[in-house]
């Protein structure tokens, strides 16, 4: 009972009889208390009012609206096929329809150097003695150069027994394979989150 | 996952449709706003009482809810995440308008005892016995007049106790009210409203 006001409800007390879970206590005072039995029964009215009151209809068409107002959810990373430009097409083409002529006209003159060996021989020994000259001179320039280079004694010392040769190619190729990985490593692009 | 067919929607619980709309399947979307568009819809028109705007709201609540769907926990009842949202967006937009409502416990706006008294609406309790004469074909109308004229909060309260039958916990939890609060506003809001339909009818 309130204890302002012994003789009547408390809200809670209301309320409790508005979902009929009141105590006995409170039933006995309504049924001795007209003022109180008054109070209930225009409370519980309003609340058996309100309860069938209805939902109010969204105009038509309102679902659409909310989709399209909707923020467009990022797609699943899905790897896309690749479609070569015109461009790359036509000059992959230009490739394959030269190296097909060259692979031809290679494999014709080998024919035609089979059926005729003697001519074959005839018409290219001048050529090949010719390109071999050449080939011999180009030959004997590098070296030439090489050795009168500051580095080519130190070279030539590394290189004086069998067991230097090794240690020294075995250091080069060691050198070689960190210069790899080191190019490589800077030349992988970061992780975009880097973990964070 | 597949995805389920129209007839197999309504049969999931409001957690299970969220998570095929967190996986972005559209008809996931849908169904939550088939399931909640006329509630929302109700709660933010007896806030606002201007239907466009009050669809304009619903619409605004929705994106909000569906936009922010991945941030959903499950261990709370989308109902109430929603309706939480809905009535903060009738709030705010009131606030915004500054909308004035009549209120028997004096204006919201008042900053003192006796400003509050002076702006009070001084109604007698003998009144309140006229409610019963109020017969069941306007009854609905002057309800519903009489809910727009409650202070915002009461009015929250008010629908979402007595129209959708929510718990007064779960009513506390949705408007970030202690419990004792949202009984005293349903109480307060019940009152006001006898009064109210009482005047009307006089």
């Amino acid at each position: 009972m309130n204890p302002h006001d012994p003789k009547h409800l408390t809200a809670d007390e209301l309320d409790a009889l508005l979902t009929d879970s009141s105590s006995q206590l409170v039933a006995s005072h309504i049924a001795t208390c007209p003022a109180c039995a008054a109070m209930v029964e225009r409370d519980g009215k309003l609340v058996a009012m309100l309860a069938v009151l209805p939902y109010f209809d969204v105009s038509a068409g309102f679902s659409d609206r909310v989709m399209r107002g909707l923020a467009p959810r990022q797609a699943p990373v899905v790897a896309a096929p690749v479609i070569a430009s015109p461009r790359v097409v036509a000059a992959r083409r230009r490739a394959i329809g030269t190296l097909l002529l060259a692979g031809g006209g290679v494999a014709a003159g080998f024919a035609w150097a089979t059926a005729h060996p003697a001519d074959a021989l005839r018409w290219s020994a001048p050529a090949l003695q010719d390109t071999g000259h050449a080939l011999w001179l180009s030959l004997q320039t590098v070296v030439a150069n090489a050795t009168e280079q500051p580095w080519f004694s130190s070279v030539q010392d590394a290189m004086a027994t069998p067991a230097r040769a090794l240690f020294a190619l075995a250091a080069a190729a060691g050198a070689y394979a960190v210069a790899l990985v080191g190019l490589r490593r800077l030349m992988t692009e970061p992780a975009t989150d880097a973990g964070w | 996952m597949t995805n389920p067919t129209p007839v197999e929607w309504g049969a999931l619980s409001d957690q299970e449709v969220v998570r095929h709309a967190a996986r972005g399947r559209e008809a996931a979307y849908r169904e939550l706003i088939r399931r909640y568009q006329r509630p929302v819809f109700s709660l933010i028109y007896r806030m606002v009482r201007d239907r466009e705007l009050a669809e304009d709201l619903a619409q605004e609540t929705f994106i909000k809810v569906l936009n922010a769907i991945d941030s959903y926990r499950p261990e709370y009842k989308f109902s109430s995440w929603i309706f939480k949202i809905a009535n903060n967006t009738a709030i705010d937009q009131l606030r915004r308008r500054a909308l004035n409502t009549l209120s028997l416990d004096g204006s919201p706006h008042a900053e003192n005892a006796e400003a509050i008294e002076s702006t009070r609406l001084q109604i007698g309790d003998t009144r309140e016995s006229q409610l019963d004469e109020v017969t069941s074909k306007e009854l609905g109308s002057q309800i519903e007049a009489a809910i727009s004229q409650l202070r915002p909060e009461y009015r929250s309260c008010i629908v979402l106790r007595h129209i959708d039958g929510r718990p007064y916990e779960e009513i506390a939890a949705m408007l970030d009210l202690p419990l004792g609060t949202v009984k005293t506003y349903i109480h307060r809001a019940r009152n006001e409203l006898r009064i109210l339909l009482s005047e009307t009818k006089e």
